[in-house]
C-alpha cells in the first residue's frame, strides 16, 4: 500500500517521547498517489493561486534543504517526490528555513510567505482590516516587541496595511519624534489607537500557560521543558502583557484541560470572532519568534530566519461557509 | 483504497465549514480569557 501514494505530515510535535506520550501537539496530513495509480480527478482552483504547483515545489525545496550537506534527498531517502501527483490540495505551505533571503527568495519562507501568498488571495470584506485580531498559541514566546507585532500582523493580517506602509510610519515616527521620546515608546507605551482602528497590541492575542496552569497539570511542571519564555525578557517589558491571555482546554474536551501544550496555531479573525471567508488559519511548528519566523531587513528587502520549521496555511477562500 | 478515503475527507471538511471546524475542534479555548492581575506566565526559569 505504502508504494501506492506518499502521506505529507506537517507536525507541531518533534520526534521526542514528550511529544507523543505527554504534551498536546496536531497534525496536518494528506495522501498523495503514485502518478500512474491516479484516477482523473477535477482540479480545483478557485482563487488563481496554484495551490498544488506551490505545494510540490515547495516541499520538494524544503525536503532537500533540510537533507545533510551535498546529499541528494532521492538517494538518502529513496523516494522522488516527483512520482506522486499532488491534487485537491487547498493549504499553502509555509516552510522556514535559516539562512538570509532577498527579494523573490523572500517570499518563499515563513513571514515572507505569508505575507506574498496572502496577497493572492482577496479578502471578501477588505474594510474590516483593521479590526482583525490575531490570537495565537505558542509554546515558546521570543524575543517579540512592539516593532516586531507591527511586522507580523502586516504580513499575516489580509488586506491589512502592506511592509512599506510599516516602513513609512516609521520613518515618519522617526523625524517627528526626538531620540528619547523613541526610546520610551519602543519599551513602554502601547501606540495610541485612532478611535476606528485598533494598537498593534490590540490586534494581538498571544496564548501562552500561566504558571499555576502548569503546576496544576497532569505532569506537573517537570513535564513542562517544552514551555519557554525568558523571565528577564518577560520582566523588561519588551512586550506589553497586555497580549497574554491564558492557554485553557476546550470545554468541547474535557481532557485538554491540564495537559502542557506543544501545539502552535494562529487564527486571525474580526474582532467579533466571527468566522468567515476570510479567517486565516495557520498550524505548523512555528512558535512565535523571530527565530521561527525570520525578521525582516534592509528596508524589507531580505528576511534572516534562524530555525527549521513548517508548517500550512488555510487562507481567505470564498466559499468556505457554504455546507455541502 | 487510502486514496479515495482521502478525497473524500478533503471533500467534507473543505467544503463545509471547514475553517469553524477546525477551530471548534482546536485543544484550547478560543477566544481566550486575559491574564488575570495575579496571573504570571510559565517562564523557564521555573524548572531550574
Amino acid at each position: 500500500m505504502l508504494n501506492e501514494y506518499k502521506r505529507v505530515v506537517v507536525s507541531s510535535g518533534n520526534l521526542t517521547t514528550g511529544d507523543w506520550a505527554v504534551w498536546s501537539n496536531g497534525l496536518w496530513f494528506q495522501d498523495f498517489p503514485k502518478k500512474q495509480a491516479l484516477k482523473t480527478t477535477e482540479k480545483k482552483d478557485t482563487s488563481g493561486f496554484d495551490f498544488n504547483k506551490d505545494f510540490k515545489q515547495t516541499l520538494e525545496h524544503y525536503v532537500q534543504a533540510i537533507m545533510p550537506s551535498k546529499a541528494d534527498y532521492k538517494s538518502l531517502l529513496k523516494y522522488d517526490l516527483n512520482d506522486y501527483e499532488y491534487e485537491n490540495i487547498d493549504v499553502v505551505l509555509i516552510p522556514s528555513l535559516p539562512g538570509r533571503f532577498r527579494d523573490q527568495e523572500m517570499n518563499k519562507i515563513g513571514l515572507g510567505k505569508i505575507n506574498n501568498v496572502l496577497k493572492q488571495f482577496p479578502c471578501q470584506d477588505p474594510n474590516k482590516a483593521n479590526k482583525k485580531i490575531v490570537t495565537y498559541q505558542t509554546s515558546s514566546i521570543g524575543q517579540i516587541d512592539e516593532k516586531y507585532l507591527s511586522e507580523f500582523q502586516a504580513s499575516v493580517i489580509p488586506a491589512f496595511k502592506s511592509l512599506k506602509e510599516v516602513g513609512a510610519e516609521r520613518a515618519k515616527l522617526k523625524k517627528g519624534r526626538s531620540k528619547d521620546e523613541k526610546q520610551t515608546k519602543l519599551l513602554s507605551k502601547p501606540e495610541k489607537a485612532d478611535d476606528d482602528t485598533f494598537s498593534v497590541l490590540d490586534h494581538f492575542k498571544l496564548i501562552y500557560p500561566t504558571k499555576s496552569y502548569v503546576f496544576d497539570s497532569y505532569d506537573g511542571v517537570e513535564a513542562a521543558g517544552c514551555l519557554f519564555l525568558k523571565k528577564d525578557y518577560y520582566e523588561s517589558g519588551k512586550v506589553s502583557h497586555q497580549i497574554l491571555h491564558q492557554f485553557e482546554g476546550s470545554s468541547n474536551y474535557a481532557y485538554n484541560q491540564g495537559v502542557i501544550p506543544h501545539i502552535k496555531v494562529f487564527v486571525v479573525t474580526d474582532d467579533n470572532n466571527e468566522i468567515n471567508d476570510d479567517t486565516v488559519i495557520y498550524f505548523g511548528s512555528h512558535n512565535m519568534s523571530p527565530a521561527a519566523w525570520g525578521r525582516y531587513e534592509k528596508d524589507f528587502s531580505q528576511i534572516s530566519v534562524m530555525n527549521s520549521e513548517l508548517g500550512i496555511l488555510i487562507p481567505p477562500m470564498k466559499g468556505n461557509n457554504k455546507i455541502i | 483504497m487510502n486514496v479515495e478515503k482521502t478525497d473524500r475527507f478533503i471533500s467534507l471538511i473543505g467544503s463545509a465549514a471547514r475553517k469553524k471546524y477546525l477551530i471548534e475542534n482546536l485543544p484550547f479555548r478560543v477566544p481566550p480569557r486575559k491574564y488575570g492581575t495575579s496571573d504570571i506566565p510559565f517562564m523557564a526559569e521555573t524548572l531550574q
